[in-house]
Order: structure tokens, then C-alpha cells, then sequence
């Protein structure tokens, strides 16, 4: 009886020991981590650390986590919790009579008598509290750590936007770099190719690609790495020029497309039919008959893809609406080019989008992925002339005829209009201005300027 | 049992409660004396003249029923004059060696000052201190139960002193520093010695009693980290060890016996009975170490040079083996 009574006590102790302990050393990490946590959020202040935060995060986390073990490791045994408890004002009773346990003389039951009557009226909770006030201080610097860790965390600073900027580089070369190393295996294997190209030909294509990464690779900033792809996709262009995809796997046409928008693509009636639909829209309350051909709506579409960044809008279907007048005219059409169109990668997400779309006038067949990005956050949707025109006359309210605009088609007059993102819009004319500024059609003293504007329009 | 334990305990704190009568302050001490008679020890009071060693002797012997006798030990003083010697005495006509028992024949023995019989004398003994006999002419003769030498010396006095080997220091089991009373002692000290008043003391223990507490303190259990504790304090003491505290390596020439170990186990559970407790503390070990180990550490050069006591000396050993306990 009094064996078991005061295992039982001893085993509340324990529990109890270790549950304080838990929280003191789960505590303690938590400091720890706090404290490397403002380490490295402090590093990221100064030196781009990409993704600074959600590492500090993963220190705090992982801190935590080495704690919660090491205090599951250190949970007490009975001779530890007898000794704790001994410590707390009972002399060794508990430890002698847990060690007299299966001892029957007449002085250990009296010895184990008495402990149990000491234990009786023990404050277990009292005597092992969670916080200690010896430990005040610490908690007041574990709150002050959290403070400066919260502060560091979001505390904005220019390495910080350059170390996002940094990233988003590397991730656009790495891409490009696959891009590249697949044309290069492309250039062995694709049958489709073999009577564009002759060996020599092929080895010279080779090694101006390999030449091409050397330059992505360095390329230090996203306008080195434009000037790179640039490069790239003339020489690419100049050793294909004259090239069909007709033959080629659809996955080798893909990738060529990404550096020859130009190339003609065998389903380009698909293509055209597919910008039919877009292309029917009415605008500014007119009704419009807009009977487009596939031939020439394709024409138009094709152009989409090589001066636009046209957001991956023009999907197979699509509904054409305008608010503005009386009637409205739904346009559809059906296509499954739509990539050509839509490989402007940021077109909907304004900022990211524009200037730096990786499709940025080339179109592929991922389109509608794009539109899938660009429908993120709802951006807000504008209806825009058709762009293909490529003049200030097509932007909605520049026109004598208000903000509508119509096109003439062989079959039927048709207003060439969509529906895009603003992100689109935005993007479209940003990238258009950074081409601009690449060209070097801008006057230098002004580069700056137009780059600001854009920046401004972006951010 | 409990009963017992109890009645140990009041007749023991009756028995301080009488000697307090006659003996101000000096309440360690007095614990210390009847530590020392319940672990069937011997011990050692020192302290300068005139702080009533003597006087707490004697009244612990008027309170406690046990014979009692006093040797004022001298450089004169010989062997057979403490053990007694073989006497020709007249036995039916007829003459006859007879021993006649000397003034260690008694259960609570007075040597005082100790120190000043020469070392001949002083080894006479030894061997009551330790056996608890007496050989003379080739015979033994058993001292009566309980057995106890209460000897007393001078720290200051060195001239014509025999300082006490280390195999005899080793049989005290304490090694008692009587102090020097505080202005509130000192106050009733005079009203006690320079009045009339003589304070009558009742004797309240019995040799059986003792020899009965005796027996159940061996019963008193203590925990293993307790008796470690006690154990790694003793071997703290030895200079030799690698694992040994720098102070002990620094001022101490030669560490505590066993002898040590055991009183300081024996010690503590009396200590730790007397404080109604059933089983032996760490604090009861702190208790008696002092008196317990004081007189078994030889101090070497450093100590003597810078005038560091062993007491320095185990304090500190104590304070770096608390932070392992």
C-alpha cells in the first residue's frame, strides 16, 4: 500500500517535472531560434538572402522541434524525480524510501511512513511551477527577441528587393537553359529538322547555343539576359530560317516556336479560327457584323503573337462583351493554337508580367497556362481594341469613333476586340516600352525616364 | 519501533536540555560530545583556555548516568597510571599480583589536556580508544560499556606539549573547535559562574539507553546518493587522487581514513535521528564532516605556511561536491 502510494506520487512528480522541464527547454529553443531567426533576417537586410524569412521561419521551426525532443528525451526517472523532490524540502526521505522499497525492517517502514506523511500536504504545483520566477528575465528576453525577430522579418530594405529580383533572374535563366540544352537535343534527334540544317551547320548552331549559355549564365541582370535570349533566338532563327514544323513532333515545334515565332506552323488554320472568336467582340455600342474570315483573323493573330504580349487570352472559346452600348454581340470560335497567342507570362500579373515575360512575342502552346496565371487575383478586365493594328488609334478612346474600333474583314465587317486583363495591358505596353529602350529608339537621356514610368505603372 | 525512535530522541534532547544548565551556548558542540557517545566514538574538544571544555565534560557526565573520571594528563604522567597496573597485594596470607584498574575504568573518561603527556603515555590509549581494552601483565581486561575518552588540548601552548601522532588523532571520531562565546553567552556565563547560583543537573540517560540507540541507529537507512556524497567528500581529501579539488592538491599533504568514512556515516544517522528524521540527509553529512575529517587531514607546507585551516580546506571541498549531489 504505502509502496504503491508512493510510486504513484513520485510518478505525478515526474509528470509534472517533465512537463515544467518541457516548457522551459521548449522555451529556451524558442530563444535559440529567435536568435538566429534575427540573424539571418539581419544578414537579409544588407545581403540578399532570398526567401530570408521563410528560412529564419524554418530556424524558429526547427528549433522548437530539436527542444520538443530534447525534452522528451529528458524525461525524468523515479530517482531523479525522488531527488527533485528531496530538493524541495524532504531530506532525502523520498529518495531513501524509494531506494527501501522492498526493504521490510521495522525502520524502513517507519522511514517510508513518515515520507509518505511529508508527501501528504506536498504542493506539487507550487513546488515545480511552469514559470519560474527565476526565470523572468529570460522570458522578458524571449519576448523582446520575438519583437526584434517581427521587426527584422518585415523590416523593408534594398537588399531584400534585390535578392527577389535575384531570384526571379536565376529562375528565368535556368529556364532558358533548359530551353537551350532541349534545342540542342532537338538539333540530334528530330527527324523533321535534318533538311533544314546539314552537319556543319548543325555543329556551328551547337556551339553558338553553347556560346548562348555562357552568356545566360553570366548574365547578370534581366536586360543581359534579354540581350542573351536576343542572341540566342537570331541565331536560332538565322540557322533555321526557311524552317516548317510540318514533320517535326509537336514537342520539338514548341520549342522551336519559343525562338522563331515566325515559323510556320502546320495547324495554323486552328490558330486562325481560334482568333476568330476573339476577335468578335462589339465595342462601344455598335453593333458590328463581324463576319471574319479565317484567313485574315489568323493573319491577325499570327501578328498578335509576334508584337503583342497577348496574355494567353485567345483560347478556344471566347466571348467578346461590351457594356457600353445597346447590344451586344457574343463571337466565338474555336481553335487549338491558342498558345501562339498566349505565352506572354506575366501578362496578367501586371508587375512580374511586364518587360520580363519570358514569352514575351513568342507564343506557345503553354498559353493557356499563362491565362491560368493571369486570372490569378482577378485582375481587372478591359476591353481593348485589336492590337495587331500596332497603332495609338486602336487603344480605346484615341479613335474618332470613341472607343471602338472596326475592322474590315474579307467575309464581314468584324470589330477586332478582346477582352484582357489590365496586368495584360499594362504588361503588353510595358514590354513594348522596355523593347523600345532596348532598341535603343529612346533617346538616352530619357531611358530613364520611360524606365521609371513603367516601373512606377508596374509596381 | 516508533516509539522507541522517540523516546531516544526526547531522552537525548532532555540530556542537552540538563548540560545546557550548566554550559551556555556552545550547542554544536554539545550535539557534537553526544554524537560522538551514540557512534561509540571517542572525541577531541580544543580550543584556547577557559572556554569551559572541561566544564561541558563533566556535565555531560552528570547528565548522563555513567561513570565518570578525569586524568590530567603531564609530562610526568605514565602509562600504568592511566591503565592501572599489576599491585602485590596480600591474599590470604599469601602475596599475590593483583591489577588494580586505573582511571580509564570508567564509561565517560576525562583526558585532559591531553597533549602534554608524552607520547608514551598518550599511546597507552590507544588501544582503550580503539579495542575498548586494556592489556596489562600480559592480560586484557575489557572496559565497561559504553566506553567513551573525552579529551581535551590546547591549540596555543606548544611548549612542552606532545602533539598527538596522526594514528591516535585518527581514533577521535570528532574533533571538536569549542568558540568563544558571544556578548549574550558571555553575559550568562558570569551569571552563572560569579553567582551563587549553582545549577543541579539530573542525570537522564543510562548506559543501557545508549547502548540501545546505539544498536538502532545502524538500522537508520541512507540513500546511495547520500552515502556517495559522503564517500566522494572523504576521497576529496586525498592530494594524491587526479580527480581531487586544486585546494586539496594545494594544502593538503595526506587525506582522511576510512575511519573517517565511517564516522561520518555512523554520525550522520545519529544527526539525522535527533533531527526526527528516519533516514540520513545530505545536510546531516555536512554536519559532521567537519569534526569528523578536521583532525584526519595533515596540513602540508602551503597550508601551514599561509595559515589555511583544514576547516577552509573542507568547506571548500564541500561547496565544489554540492554542485554534483
Amino acid at each position: 500500500m504505502e509502496k504503491r502510494e508512493l510510486l504513484l506520487f513520485i510518478k505525478k512528480v515526474q509528470n509534472r517535472i517533465f512537463l515544467c522541464e518541457l516548457a522551459r527547454i521548449f522555451l529556451w529553443y524558442l530563444g535559440a531560434g529567435f536568435g538566429i531567426g534575427i540573424l539571418i533576417n539581419g544578414v537579409s537586410l544588407f545581403m540578399p538572402v532570398y526567401g530570408a524569412q521563410k528560412i529564419a521561419l524554418g530556424m524558429i521551426l526547427v528549433s522548437v522541434i530539436l527542444g520538443a525532443f530534447y525534452g522528451i528525451l529528458r524525461f525524468p526517472g523515479k530517482k531523479k524525480a525522488a531527488r527533485l523532490l528531496d530538493k524541495k524540502g524532504l531530506a532525502e526521505r523520498v529518495s531513501t524510501a524509494l531506494e527501501g522499497l522492498d526493504e521490510d525492517s521495522a525502520v524502513s517502514r517507519l522511514q517510508r511512513k513518515d515520507t509518505l506523511e511529508r508527501l501528504k500536504d506536498f504542493p506539487i504545483k507550487e513546488k515545480f511551477p511552469f514559470l519560474m520566477k527565476k526565470d523572468i528575465r529570460g522570458y522578458f528576453v524571449l519576448l523582446g527577441l520575438a519583437v526584434v525577430f517581427t521587426a527584422t522579418a518585415f523590416w523593408p530594405s534594398k537588399a531584400r528587393e534585390e535578392a527577389v529580383r535575384q531570384h526571379a533572374l536565376r529562375e528565368e535563366i535556368k529556364e532558358e537553359l533548359e530551353k537551350a540544352e532541349e534545342l540542342k537535343k532537338l538539333l540530334d534527334t528530330e527527324e523533321g529538322l535534318k533538311k533544314f540544317l546539314k552537319d556543319s551547320e548543325k555543329t556551328e548552331l551547337k556551339s553558338q547555343i553553347d556560346q548562348s549559355v555562357k552568356e545566360l549564365l553570366e548574365a547578370g541582370s534581366s536586360r543581359e539576359l534579354s540581350k542573351a535570349k536576343s542572341r540566342l533566338e537570331k541565331k536560332v532563327s538565322k540557322a533555321l530560317e526557311g524552317a516548317e514544323t510540318e514533320g517535326m513532333s509537336a514537342k520539338a515545334a514548341s520549342l522551336l516556336k519559343n525562338y522563331m515565332p515566325k515559323l510556320e506552323m502546320a495547324e495554323s488554320q486552328d490558330s486562325q479560327d481560334g482568333q476568330e472568336g476573339g476577335q468578335n467582340g462589339q465595342n462601344g455600342g455598335q453593333d458590328s457584323k463581324a463576319d471574319s474570315t479565317g484567313s485574315e483573323n489568323g493573319q491577325n493573330s499570327q501578328g498578335n503573337g509576334e508584337n503583342q504580349n497577348n496574355s494567353g487570352n485567345s483560347e478556344g472559346n471566347r466571348n467578346g462583351s461590351e457594356n457600353g452600348g445597346g447590344s451586344n454581340q457574343e463571337g466565338s470560335g474555336n481553335g487549338n493554337k491558342s498558345g501562339q497567342n498566349g505565352a506572354g507570362k506575366g501578362s496578367g500579373n501586371g508587375k512580374s508580367g511586364s518587360g520580363k515575360g519570358a514569352g514575351y512575342n513568342y507564343g506557345s502552346s503553354q498559353g493557356v497556362e499563362k491565362k491560368d496565371s493571369a486570372n490569378r487575383g482577378e485582375p481587372e478586365k478591359v476591353t481593348i481594341p485589336g492590337r495587331s493594328v500596332g497603332k495609338d488609334e486602336n487603344v480605346s478612346g484615341k479613335g474618332d469613333k470613341g472607343s471602338s474600333q472596326y475592322i474590315k474583314g474579307t467575309q464581314s465587317d468584324g470589330f477586332y476586340g478582346e477582352e484582357v486583363s489590365y496586368g495584360s495591358v499594362l504588361g503588353d505596353y510595358s514590354q513594348a516600352a522596355y523593347e523600345k529602350l532596348k532598341e535603343g529608339n529612346i533617346p538616352a537621356g530619357m531611358e530613364n525616364v520611360v524606365k521609371n514610368y513603367f516601373d512606377g505603372l508596374n509596381e | 519501533m516508533e516509539e522507541k525512535f522517540q523516546d531516544f530522541i526526547e531522552a537525548v534532547s532532555r540530556c542537552e536540555k540538563e548540560v545546557g544548565k550548566a554550559i551556555v551556548g556552545q550547542k554544536d558542540c554539545l550535539r557534537q560530545i553526544l554524537l560522538g557517545l551514540l557512534i561509540d566514538g571517542n572525541v577531541l574538544l580544543e580550543s584556547v583556555p577557559g572556554l569551559g571544555k572541561t566544564q561541558m565534560v563533566k556535565s555531560v557526565a552528570k547528565a548522563l548516568s555513567l561513570s565518570f573520571s578525569r586524568i590530567q594528563f603531564t609530562p610526568d604522567l605514565m602509562p600504568a597510571d592511566v591503565t592501572g597496573t599489576n599491585l602485590i597485594v596480600k591474599e590470604k596470607e599469601q602475596n599475590v599480583f593483583r591489577f588494580q584498574e586505573g582511571p580509564i575504568f570508567a564509561n565517560l573518561v576525562l583526558a585532559d589536556e591531553i597533549n602534554r603527556a608524552t607520547p608514551k603515555t598518550q599511546a597507552a590509549l590507544l588501544e582503550a580508544m580503539q579495542e575498548k581494552t586494556v592489556t596489562a601483565g600480559g592480560k586484557t581486561y575489557v572496559l565497561p560499556e559504553p566506553f567513551m575518552v573525552l579529551a581535551t588540548q590546547n591549540p596555543i601552548e606548544n611548549e612542552g606539549t606532545y602533539p598527538l601522532p596522526e594514528a591516535q588523532l585518527d581514533r577521535f571520531a570528532f574533533k571538536i573547535q569549542v568558540d568563544f562565546p558571544n556578548l549574550l553567552e558571555l553575559k550568562e556565563i558570569m551569571e552563572l559562574t560569579v553567582t551563587n547560583r549553582r545549577p543541579e543537573l539530573e542525570a537522564v540517560l543510562t548506559g543501557e539507553e545508549i547502548l540501545e540507540m546505539r544498536r538502532l541507529l545502524r538500522d537508520v537507512p541512507m540513500a546511495e546518493p547520500v552515502k556517495e556524497y559522503a564517500l566522494r567528500l572523504v576521497l576529496a581529501t586525498h592530494p594524491e587522487r587526479e580527480d581531487s579539488p586544486e585546494i586539496t592538491k594545494t594544502y593538503v599533504a595526506n587525506g582522511a581514513s576510512p575511519r573517517g568514512a565511517q564516522t561520518i556515516f555512523l554520525a550522520a544517522k545519529a544527526r539525522a535521528v535527533l533531527e526526527g528524521r528516519y533516514n540520513v540527509a545530505f545536510e546531516d553529512v555536512d554536519f559532521v564532516a567537519a569534526p569528523a575529517l578536521r583532525h584526519r587531514l595533515l596540513p602540508g607546507f602551503s597550508a601551514v605556511s599561509e595559515g589555511v585551516s583544514m576547516d577552509f580546506v573542507l568547506q571548500e571541498i564541500k561547496k565544489e561536491l554540492e554542485k554534483s549531489r
